[in-house]
């Protein structure tokens, strides 16, 4: 016992050393409990594509960037309600769906990065979903190490190294991590999997949308730029997903701005990939989201 | 309950009247494995033959009462009882079916070779069949082993539970830390040999040697040692076959239990090399295919067998050859040589044993032996999110593990199932196997490998 639970909080207190997202969600579910006036989430478009820097200073209001790699409606509802419990609701909500945030095969996409906030009730019960034993954990927190495949311990040889997974010249702020000046080469299309509707991602986002409710939240849906068509496999359009979107966002009378569009799209400098913008790319558009946010009335 | 009968009625009985009744055992047994194990594949098979069609086993009147009893008897439990039984829509494979089928014939057998007496405590004949720790992978074992056994009283012992614990702690890790991780590996390759480069094809052919051992053992050790801490002792399935420097002795050594059965039960009664030479080679290809379709109902298993079989036959006759020029075959230089034929062989076959079908292997043989490259080679799998699959850090660690595996099996593999009072060492070699299971296994839902037969 005592082996392992050397092994495994060496191994934890490389990870959290390594991974900004271990660090950023035992701050945000377990220690902070500032009050944030706008909470942005989402997936990675969202957390690396929302500066809250940009926000504040534009909106002089206070923000928080809680996007979460590869989160899906589920998981964004989860971190709502595990930001919830520690923190006063916010404000506003910005809310970024993607094409495959209805997709629910997951709770948590990378479950190991929530692995030590099994004390928050909502992450517990995501956790459990994914088949993470948090009975046994509580009172054998130490076998969370069988929860950590081989990339998660081989970590600990980078974090020795003073490695973390924020690229050099990047950095993190309030959630948010900067991505890179790379810029997309011209030509480059990306073909994506199939994109699933699932009845409990409708149900997820419907939740989000009660608990706003309840809460006094102001509700915006966004959808984030990307550089050029995505090709997309499978049967479920994007058109149907929108459709989705739009249906919910017009029954609840919640304002749902689409920018796929926008000027900026078009302009490859912006962009690290298809679907992410880089560092610059990000500034520009959390400028534009924030002016959009005022100008529009959605936020005061 | 067929088997318990007819040991008894062997055993009152003599004359022909004993052959009839061991016939009719060996007609029920190897129908009720042929029905649920072969059935299907004989009939597709023929169904691509003949001008007519032959009622799969979905379609048989029989399987429909089967899966209606299971399912009646599965909805009072899960509705008295609140289990969750699974409801049915078709057959499946009984649990553990070849190991205790044959562990079954082999109690017929030796009653009626007189070895073993008619055992009458149906509880007792019941147990030897359905021995938990060793019912869904074996050994397959003998009633003149282990039947006494259970009538014995049994008494909680230091000794039974260091060395059982010993054997469960090596059993599981090499499962859980070796197989299971060269697993992720083997899974990736074998999922479409056709994408990668030869050299990712070898490796991957030479992970499957490593986890397949390490799994099928493991299970062996866990099951010995599971029986050990009650106070049961099992027989060794294995004896580090892959030092094996011929492929006569390979067999000697990868699971035991196995071939020892079809040598007493199969074998010998063909005739075993008290026939002509050419029956005595015919014997030994016969058993060896006949242990192929024991493994599974696919012409992978058959292939695999049949291999096996031509390199018995091979060496059997290559033997007598160098035996009549007088060559000296024991010397440095012939063991290293026959160690690495024999090794490759065995890994060779493996290529069948392990693919899904004869297509998918003659694809990965036919791209590994002639150096196909269709993309460029990677020393690691990894996922396009970078963060699952087999990346450096899972081929370090199965490095690492591995020369523990090579040095434990080759310097203390017969240790670990005596007891020798040494209770540091024992203490030291189960607290880092379970704390190195623990901290570095693989636990995804990966079942043990021969689970399936």
């Amino acid at each position: 016992m005592v082996l392992t639970w050397v092994a495994y909080k060496g191994i934890i207190w490389s990870d959290r050393q390594y991974f900004h997202s271990i660090a950023k969600n035992e701050f945000v579910f377990l220690e902070d409990t500032t009050s944030y006036d706008i909470l942005l989430l989402g997936s990675s478009r969202m957390k690396n594509m929302v500066n809250p820097r940009v926000v504040d200073s534009v909106t002089r209001l206070s923000s928080f960037n809680a996007g979460a790699s590869g989160a899906n409606a589920v998981e964004m509802k989860t971190i709502l309600e595990s930001y919830l419990l520690r923190h006063k609701a916010p404000k506003y909500l910005i809310l970024t769906l993607d094409l495959y945030s209805l997709e629910s095969e997951k709770s948590l996409q990378y479950y190991p990065s929530y692995i030590t906030c099994d004390a928050s009730k909502p992450i517990e019960k995501a956790l459990k979903h994914e088949g993470v034993h948090t009975y046994l954990y509580k009172y054998m927190p130490f076998l969370k190490v069988v929860e950590l495949n081989d990339y998660y311990k081989g970590i600990v040889v980078k974090s020795l190294k003073g490695e973390t997974d924020i690229a050099e010249g990047d950095y993190y702020y309030k959630g948010y991590v900067s991505n890179t000046d790379v810029v997309i080469e011209k030509d480059e299309l990306k073909q994506l999997r199939f994109f699933g509707v699932s009845d409990n991602g409708i149900a997820a986002v419907g939740d989000i949308v009660k608990i706003c409710r309840e809460k006094n939240i102001g509700l915006v849906f966004t959808y984030a730029p990307e550089y050029k068509k995505f090709i997309i496999k499978g049967t479920e359009t994007p058109e149907r997903i929108f459709t989705v979107y739009d249906s919910i966002a017009v029954a609840n009378n919640i304002p749902y701005l689409r920018h796929e569009n926008l000027e900026l799209s078009s302009d490859p400098k912006l962009f690290a990939n298809n679907g992410h913008l880089n560092r610059m790319g990000a500034d520009v558009y959390s400028e534009e989201l924030s002016k959009q946010l005022l100008s529009l009335g959605l936020i005061d | 309950m067929v088997d318990y009968f007819a040991g008894i009625y062997i055993e009152r009985s003599t004359g022909n009247k004993r052959k009839w009744i061991l016939v009719a055992s060996i007609v029920a047994n190897v129908g009720f494995l042929c029905f649920f194990k072969y059935y299907d594949f004989i009939v597709g098979s023929l169904n691509g033959v003949v001008p007519f069609h032959i009622p799969v086993m979905d379609e048989l009147w029989i399987s429909s009462v089967i899966v209606q009893w299971n399912n009646f008897i599965n909805t009072f439990l899960n509705n008295s009882l609140g289990t969750d039984f699974s409801i049915l829509t078709n057959i499946i494979l009984p649990i553990g079916l070849s190991f205790h089928t044959f562990q079954a014939m082999s109690y017929t057998f030796e009653v009626y070779k007189g070895k073993q007496k008619a055992e009458r405590h149906f509880g007792i004949y019941a147990l030897y069949v359905m021995f938990f720790p060793q019912l869904v992978a074996g050994p397959i074992e003998r009633p003149q082993n282990v039947i006494h056994q259970f009538h014995e009283k049994k008494y909680f012992n230091q000794e039974n539970l260091i060395t059982g614990a010993r054997l469960i702690a090596w059993g599981l890790f090499k499962k859980v830390v070796i197989a299971d991780r060269a697993s992720l590996y083997v899974d990736i390759v074998y999922n479409d040999p056709s994408s990668f480069h030869w050299l990712n094809l070898v490796i991957a052919s030479l992970f499957f040697t490593v986890q397949i051992y390490c799994d099928f053992s493991g299970y062996s050790d866990i099951a010995i040692g599971s029986a050990r801490i009650m106070g049961y002792d099992l027989m060794t399935n294995f004896k580090r076959p892959y030092f094996a420097t011929n492929i006569k002795e390979f067999w000697s050594k990868w699971h035991i239990s196995l071939s020892t059965w079809f040598r007493d039960y199969l074998y010998i009664p063909l005739g075993g090399n008290r026939v002509k030479y050419t029956r005595y080679l015919l014997n030994i290809a016969i058993v060896f295919i006949v242990s192929g379709i024991w493994h599974g109902a696919n012409w992978t298993f058959i292939v695999w067998g049949a291999l096996h079989a031509a390199y018995q036959v091979g060496y059997i006759v290559y033997e007598k050859y160098a035996d009549s020029k007088g060559w000296n075959r024991n010397t440095i230089f012939w063991n290293i040589s026959g160690w690495f034929v024999t090794f490759g062989a065995v890994v060779f076959a493996w290529v069948f044993f392990r693919a899904k079908d004869l297509n998918q292997a003659w694809v990965y043989i036919k791209n590994m032996v002639t150096l196909q490259t269709p993309s460029a080679f990677k020393m690691t799998l990894l996922a396009a999110d970078e963060r699952s699959g087999f990346g450096i850090t899972s081929m370090l660690l199965i490095l690492l593990f591995g020369s523990v595996l090579l040095y434990i099996e080759k310097y203390y593999r017969a240790d670990l199932a005596e007891f020798n009072s040494r209770p540091k060492k024992d203490l030291a070699f189960i607290t880092l196997t379970v704390a190195s299971t623990i901290v570095f296994g693989i636990f995804v839902k990966e079942s043990f490998i021969y689970f399936q037969f």
